[in-house]
Order: C-alpha cells, then structure tokens, then sequence
C-alpha cells in the first residue's frame, strides 16, 4: 500500500494498521523527543550525533481528552475531539481522535495512531493520508 | 551569582496609572498610554521631568513604539525600550524598572504596558519545527485538557472551573477600568456557549486594547520630589524563570509557577499564609485553581473547596484577582502585568473602595507567558 502523507516529516506507517511517529533520542541524557529535531536536546543541550533518529509506536494510553466546540480558523470544522496520548515510548503528545465525541473517552484507555484520509482530499483522485488517534477495543 | 532585588537598596511603587481595557477601537495607541503615564504621574504629584528612565511592555504594537508616543509628554532625551516577553512583557518591563531603581543607576522609573490586538503569528511558529496538531490546539484547549485531568483526578466537577469566573467576574464589576464589568452567576458563566472542554467564554479571558503605568523610585527621590511616603508601595522580591523539561510536562506553566513563586516568596522572607492579595495569569478559569495549588496558596486539589467557601473572595482569608483578574479586568498583553502590580498598590495603600481587601499588607502579581516565561513579584506595605 503506497499512502502519500500529510506530513511524512512526523509520521509513516508501520507497514501494518497502526503508524510510527518520527521521533529522536538523545544519547548524552537519554531524553525521548517529538517531533524530531537536530538543533539540540532540550533537557541538556547536547548537538551532533548524540541526537537519534528513533521511530515511537504510536500506542499509549489517553492522558486527556477534550471536545473543541468552536475554533476560530475558517478552515477547521468544529466540533472535533483533541486527546493527550502518553506514548509507551515515553513522550507525550496530543493529536485529534478519530471519535466524533468524548462520550466513550476514558482517561487511562488504550489508544494507538492510524492512518485516515485527510477530509479535504476526499474526493479527490489521490487521496492524502493524515493521521488520527483512536480508542482500541479492550481498555487496560 | 544571582543577586536578589532584596539586595540592594528598596525600591517603590509610587504612582499608578491605567486606560480603561476595553474592546479593540479605533484609538491610536499614544491616546491610550498617555492617559497612564499622566494619571501615574499625578497619582505620584511628580512631573514627567522627574523620570529617569523608561520600560515600555509591548507585545504587539511593533518595532519602535514607545518614544513616538512618549514624545508627546516631552522630550527630556531619557533611556527608553520596549520590552516583549509575550504575557509577560509588563511584567519584566516593572522587574527591569525596579532593578535599576534598586540598582543605584536611576532614581526614578516608568514601567508602562501598551497594546492592541494584532494577528502577527508567534515566533514559535516559525522555528521550523511543526507538530502534527496542524493549529487544532490553541490555549483553550490545551487548558480544557488540563482541566478535564484535574477533574479525573481531584473528582473536581464544571462548576468548580465556573466558579473561579463568577468571582472574578463579581470583582471586575466594581472595578472601572476592567473589560467586563458585569456580574454574572454560575448558570450565566455555565450556560455560556460551550469553547472547549468545561470552558465556557465567560471562563476565557478577553484579549483587548488598554493601558498600564507604574513609576518606581528609590527612598531618595522620594525625599527629593516629596511624594506621600505613605502611598509609596515597596517591592520586596521579583523572581524570572523559564521552563525546563519536566517530569510533569503537561502542565508545565504550573510547574514553572511552583518554582518561580517559592523564590519570590523566599526572597521577600515570607510564606505563601502572609499573602492578603494576590494578582494572577488567569486566562482561563482553570488556571487560577492549577497555580494556587503550585504556590502552596491552597494544597493539591483543595483549591475548588477553598473558593466555594469563599477563602479567595474579596474579604476572604486572601483576595484572589481583586482587580477581576484577566477573566474580567481582560489581558490586553503589554499592560496586564502592570495593571497588576496596579491594583496591588491600590489594595496594600487602602484605596480599592468597595473592592478593598481589609487590612491588606502583603501582595503578590504572577504572570506566566508563551515560552513558557514567569515572572512573580511581591510587594509590601510597612
């Protein structure tokens, strides 16, 4: 499956249904980062090839959840559901959910990235691949 | 070696002055700064020959702007700069007025905060690095994520948010500079269109045009200039700080406040209990009960119980945001700090009126800012 991507910088896919986030490790104090960068660590400073290239999965678990009623860009369509995900690799990150609302969303519930086409390329042709958190089945 | 304010010699808040902050007008912005600066110089008795040097707290207004209104009040060829450090950029521009006061290499400052609204993006965006957010996170809602943890975990409900709103919009309504100056109860601030998360937009803070002045001087220019040294207002501490990576870095404005706070509190030799009034960063209504915790104001979780039994009201064990804080007062950027140190003078000199905190001797102004930046001062009435 060839996906083009919204943003391959931040993300691709792990081959199968769920996504890796581009991520960076740095080797002088061990600090997992997204997204990646190479001006310098934020914890110690350290440049160069203490910095790595490292891929998060993207499964973790929500550490927070909140409906987006209204949003003053014309262009994104309220409301949409934003989740805080705790990597199981470590970095925190916070990324819109796939559900429409928060009813089912439990602080603590399991939740992995996927790949969903970008509502703006619907029709069109070639479609463009962005990506969205969701809750899995069984929650911890 | 890091000296603290307390070090040198004592500096004090002398003059106070502020344009009423109000919706984005037509006004050119010298109208509005120029109606601080003078009513802190006749607050003061002082003309603007007395000042020395000035810090002009400005976000949004661009490059150049403080003596193409300044020049207005005369030319005295004095040291002027803006001074941009986001929410926080009258607050540092009162913490560098009161160092060179403190410092011996003025007698006599103005810190004086200017803004109207602008849609120029942060610098933060064009670091080069994105996020996957795609601008769908703006503050409200990384707020209302915090908001909805803290009710996961202290069993804290809506209403306990909606509360922080009620307060501070009741203070605001006695207060004729602020934005809002209505009174509103909780099914007003509760049933209020819905922003994000718990957040109603009566629990976010109007973002405005307004403006604030505050001349600090040093004990001899207040001999010299004979103002009333029993209005003159001394700061006792002032503490800056950046973020750092956390362990708890969701709320890292609150981790940042925790640290920031102690050291003003330390440096100005006191404990969070001496506090009578306080003045601060509550953009949106969970944020006053995240920072109250993270200065030991209130314990973990304790906050919203504390609020509902009125600790925090005007009157109350210590006044939190007696001016009616960002909520209602509004935050128009540049002035707000100053605006804060403002009402703080006002309550610890006893000339608030019907907002008048009783016997208030001890206040403390926190601003914290894009960056993540925090500036804290504590003022003191001897």
């Amino acid at each position: 499956m060839n996906q083009e991507l919204s943003h391959p910088d931040l993300y691709r896919s792990d081959g199968g249904d769920s996504v890796v986030l581009l991520g960076m490790s740095c080797a002088a104090c061990g600090h997992v980062a997204f997204p990646r960068q190479h001006y310098g660590c934020e914890k110690c400073g350290a440049a160069g090839d203490a910095l790595r290239n490292v891929d998060l999965h993207s499964t973790g678990s929500l550490a927070s959840y909140a409906t987006v009623h209204m949003h003053q860009a014309k262009t994104i369509a309220a409301p949409f559901v934003i989740g805080e995900i705790s990597l199981d690799a470590g970095p925190t990150v916070r990324a819109t959910m796939v559900e429409a609302t928060d009813a089912d969303m439990e602080i603590g519930a399991r939740v992995a990235g996927r790949l969903f086409p970008a509502p703006s390329s619907v029709d069109a042709t070639s479609s463009k691949f962005e990506l969205r958190f969701c809750l899995l089945e069984g929650r911890s | 070696m890091n000296k603290p304010l307390s070090s040198f010699r004592p500096a004090y808040v002398v003059g106070i002055g502020l344009h009423p902050y109000q919706r984005m007008t037509e006004t050119p912005y010298p109208v509005l700064g120029l109606a601080a600066v003078r009513e802190a110089l006749g607050d003061a008795r002082i003309t603007w020959g007395a000042v020395e040097s000035v810090y002009h707290g400005t976000a949004l207004l661009g490059m150049a702007s403080t003596r193409a209104m300044l020049k207005h009040l005369g030319g005295t060829g004095i040291p002027m700069q803006q001074v941009e450090n986001a929410s926080a950029s009258g607050s540092t521009a009162f913490r560098l007025a009161a160092f060179e006061v403190a410092t011996g290499v003025c007698d006599v400052a103005l810190a004086v905060g200017v803004d109207k609204p602008s849609a120029r993006p942060l610098a933060g965006s064009q670091t080069g690095i994105r996020g996957i957010e795609g601008g769908r996170i703006v503050p409200f809602t990384h707020f209302a994520l915090l908001a909805q943890r803290y009710m996961d975990r202290h069993g804290a409900t809506p209403e306990d948010f909606a509360r922080v709103a009620v307060k501070n919009h009741g203070n605001g309504a006695h207060n004729r500079y602020a934005q809002r100056q209505q009174v509103r109860s909780l099914l007003d601030v509760l049933n209020d269109p819905p922003i994000s998360g718990p957040l109603t937009r009566l629990q976010c803070c109007p973002v405005g045009e307004g403006a604030a002045a505050v001349i600090v001087a040093s004990e001899a220019a207040i001999a010299r200039l004979r103002i009333d040294h029993r209005r003159c207002v001394r700061v006792l501490s002032s503490a800056q700080r950046t973020e750092v990576v956390y362990e708890e870095s969701s709320n890292f404005d609150a981790e940042l406040t925790r640290q920031t706070t102690a050291q003003a509190i330390a440096e100005a030799g006191i404990t969070p209990a001496d506090l009578d009034v306080i003045e601060l960063h509550d953009a949106f209504s969970v944020e006053e009960i995240f920072y109250l915790e993270a200065m030991g104001v209130a314990r973990e979780g304790e906050a919203p119980a504390m609020l509902r039994d009125g600790a925090f009201d005007i009157g109350g064990d210590v006044a939190i945001s007696p001016s009616g804080g960002l909520l209602a007062m509004g935050h128009p950027i540049g002035p707000t700090g100053i605006g804060q140190i403002a009402e703080i003078a006002r309550q610890l000199r006893g000339e608030a009126g019907v907002r008048q905190h009783k016997n208030a001797r001890m206040g403390l102004a926190h601003m914290v800012g894009v960056g993540a930046v925090c500036v804290v001062h504590v003022l003191g009435m001897s």
